[in-house]
């Protein structure tokens, strides 16, 4: 690991002097290592993830800091796999919030076919924006910056639309040196967890769900 | 020459001045209003908010007032932070973070968060409420190169200026225990007699974080 991160370095160092760009594609894994502390609703829930979602990727240049914040480029981008990531965090985030989750591969079929579920959750990344920041001081110090939003439509059991939630998710973390071990998302994993964790506290607070959540619960649900 | 001479005893008296005043003061104020609490066995809890200050992270948070905490009371337990985030998931997230008395209250009276904070036996909970660090220049130095060589001529100082602000929760009783602040100012001086070499540069981060840490260790530290 120590060698790889090393000769990652050594070639964006090598190709920046010769004038290339390098490209560097990251592992995101924003998984929570606990079960969220929420109180599950007793309802069966499908969810979809459209193949648009889960191919999502974002391709963006560092931009690094000079003296005195100076904005300079070394021609290093980053590809950020966010669907894949997106998908595999809110997997544990329905898990944690109702009963019974429920993969969908089709949006319309388990509708049709009047299925045990009470509801459908489909995602949509409305956008993503990752960068950097820099200290206006002599010795500027650098901080990644990540930004995602996510659109979440909620469909009830007759496949009508119930609610659909807009929320954002934002992640600072500092530069750390890291040659051994690194745990490199610079700073994207925090920002989707901001926009899950935000979704799981205002979910229940939406008038909308509120009601279809009343009558799902009176209609004794499908856990 | 009994000119140039007068000239360098003024710039030398004037430095001599700057440098008499060139020091660090630090102010600490608090307002717990139960403080002395801590049974054995209980922890305390430091974070930062990204909603007030983004300057400060967890970890700036932690070798701020941590170390200080626990150089002046070694017995004090800590919970990291980051245990405590994912045990608190989806709260205490940077969006998700309470501000008021009334979001505690919501928070804290969840069942599912009351037993991970018992599990982690979390009673305090320390969190940055507001945190900065501002510098304002004076003064000039110039700069010049020649064939012959070159060098700096002028005088610098600086006034820096900390402020931290923490906010205390008593996550066990769902109350908040009260503020505990601190603001440091300290002048920098930096001749340039050819080269220009800072000879006082005042730490008033440190000076702040050092001063509120053992205040918090003394208040938070007292067994029952």
């Amino acid at each position: 690991m120590k060698t790889k991160g090393f000769m990652v370095l050594l070639i964006a160092l090598n190709l920046f002097a010769a004038g290339c760009s390098v490209e560097r594609s990251l592992k995101l894994d924003a998984r929570l290592p606990l079960p969220p502390a929420v109180k599950q609703v007793p309802l069966h829930i499908g969810v979809y993830y459209s193949p648009e979602f889960i191919d999502y990727t974002k391709k963006i240049e560092f931009i690094g800091c000079g003296p005195s914040g100076r904005r300079d480029s070394y021609g290093i981008f980053f590809i950020f796999p966010v669907g894949a990531a997106s998908r595999d965090l809110f997997d544990q985030v329905a898990a944690g919030m109702f009963a019974a989750v429920t993969r969908v591969a089709d949006p319309s079929q388990p509708f049709r076919d009047a299925s045990s579920l009470d509801g459908l959750l489909e995602l949509r990344i409305e956008s993503f924006d990752w960068g950097t920041m820099c200290t206006k001081d002599y010795f500027s110090t650098l901080k990644f910056t990540a930004n995602v939003r996510y659109v979440i439509d909620l469909y009830n059991s007759g496949g009508s639309s119930v609610a659909s939630m807009r929320v954002e998710g934002l992640g600072i973390e500092k530069l750390k040196p890291c040659l051994v071990d690194c745990k490199e998302s610079l700073a994207v994993e925090r920002a989707m967890q901001d926009a899950m964790a935000k979704f799981m506290i205002e979910f229940n607070e939406q008038p909308e769900v509120k009601e279809w959540l009343s009558t799902r619960k009176a209609a004794g649900g499908n856990p | 020459m009994m000119r140039s001479f007068r000239t360098l005893m003024t710039s030398l008296l004037a430095l001599l001045l700057l440098y008499l005043g060139a020091c660090t003061t630090v102010q600490v104020q608090s307002a717990l209003k139960s403080p002395g609490n801590l049974s054995s066995g209980e922890n305390v809890v430091l974070l930062s908010n990204f909603g007030s200050t983004r300057d400060f992270d967890d970890s700036d948070v932690d070798n701020c007032i941590g170390s200080s905490m626990r150089q002046a009371n070694p017995e004090l337990g800590f919970v990291p932070a980051r245990l405590f985030r994912e045990n608190l998931f989806p709260y205490f997230m940077p969006g998700t973070t309470p501000h008021t008395l009334e979001d505690y209250k919501n928070v804290l009276n969840k069942a599912e968060v009351q037993q991970r904070i018992t599990s982690l036996r979390v009673r305090y909970l320390v969190i940055l409420t507001k945190g900065g660090t501002n510098t304002d220049w004076h003064g000039g130095i110039f700069c010049g190169a020649g064939y012959g060589g070159g060098g700096c001529l002028g005088l610098s100082w600086w006034d820096r200026r900390s402020e931290l602000d923490f906010a205390v929760w008593d996550l066990q009783n769902k109350s908040f225990s009260g503020n505990v602040q601190a603001s440091a100012a300290g002048k920098g001086i930096m001749p340039a007699f050819g080269l220009p070499i800072p000879i006082y540069s005042p730490a008033t981060e440190s000076a702040v974080c050092k001063e509120l840490g053992a205040r918090l260790a003394e208040l938070l530290g007292r067994q029952e």
